[in-house]
């Protein structure tokens, strides 16, 4: 058993070493929180830290920046929050320690948070996904349940965003709400010096930013509905608010956190 | 105006109104939130401070006010 466990972790050590070159999963990244987007998430493991990105978001649906009501003949602006949806986050797994990026308002800003090792339970079931075959696996993660199908002959321990301890290669993972997805959808080889360098100009990226704790972040998110007040942040004092002006729930990825007092 | 609902008094049609939807350019979340202005009575002073928005000089707009009536 112990002569197992050495060759499997022998094997996931080495999984995708091709000489000088190292694999990035790509994913398509779905999201329907209210305006519905897609874009490209890639994801790969440098050293001791996992990196993803994205490409910036592809709204489903244009939306011009003016344009009138045809119902009630009232002229509508369209304000987009800061970045073009593009994200950035590092996992470092020897420090339990995930940096995010969230565009907030008018600004971009990174997070600093612990690492919460999800905890996914088998269900028994299995399924063929992009051709591959699969076992669905299930967990919850702040405020979200979400079904992973894991391809379990590929040793992978990581996934996009904040998705972690996988026994398998994630080849599709959502929520059960349909609201968000990552699908899979390539396997890809790049030059390990290609990737070095991208992690640097990543961590200088991200070290460009206005850093705050997580939790720091999720009371401005609350207390801006979202951010959105942010955007309106130049209005004069003239501009006042009627109504308690308070976010209802929140709408993001994350809607509940582990340092709250369940409702 | 050329529609109002049941909620809205008629001292609401002459008043100079404008939508604003803001959205998250990273998760697509958005938010919908309805101004008006009761200064700007003629049609070209109300286009002129929806320009003014439009172009994101909130301070040449500054008489909109933030209005939950008509907002989704």
């Amino acid at each position: 058993m112990r002569l197992f466990y050495i060759a499997f972790l022998s094997f996931f050590m080495t999984y995708g070493q091709k000489d000088d070159s190292s694999f990035v999963l790509e994913y398509e990244v779905n999201y329907q929180l209210g305006k519905a987007l897609v874009k490209e998430g890639y994801v790969f493991k440098y050293e001791q830290g996992v990196h993803y990105y994205t490409s910036k978001s592809v709204f489903l649906e244009e939306s011009k920046k003016f344009y009138v009501d045809e119902e009630t003949g009232i002229p509508n602006i369209n304000l987009r929050s800061a970045g073009d949806g593009s994200n950035h986050n590092i996992t470092y797994l020897n420090k339990n320690i995930h940096i995010g990026l969230y565009s907030l308002g008018n600004q971009l800003i990174t997070t600093t948070e612990e690492l919460i090792l999800q905890n996914w339970k088998a269900t028994g079931e299995e399924e063929t996904i992009n051709g591959r075959s699969c076992v669905k696996l299930v967990t919850s993660y702040r405020g979200r349940d979400y079904i992973a199908y894991v391809d379990l002959s590929v040793p992978v321990n990581f996934g996009p965003w904040k998705f972690n301890n996988f026994p398998g290669l994630p080849v599709l993972v959502k929520d059960t709400e349909n609201k968000l997805s990552w699908t899979l959808s390539k396997i890809k080889y790049e030059d390990v010096a290609k990737l070095k360098k991208f992690t640097i100009e990543q961590k200088q990226y991200l070290g460009s930013l206005k850093s705050i704790p997580l939790e720091e972040y999720v009371d401005i998110y609350d207390s801006s509905k979202g951010g959105f007040d942010l955007m309106v942040s130049k209005l004069p004092r003239e501009f006042k608010r009627q109504g308690s002006g308070k976010m209802k729930q929140r709408k993001g990825l994350e809607i509940e956190f582990e340092w709250e007092e369940k409702q | 105006m050329s529609s109002f609902n049941s909620s809205e008094s008629l001292e609401d049609i002459d008043t100079c109104y404008v939508t604003i939807t803001s959205t998250n350019s990273d998760t697509g979340e958005s938010s919908t939130e309805t101004y008006y202005s009761t200064s700007r009575t003629s049609d070209s002073d109300c286009a002129a401070g929806r320009d003014a928005l439009l172009s994101e000089n909130f301070m040449m707009s500054a008489d909109f006010k933030r209005s939950p009536v008509l907002a989704p």
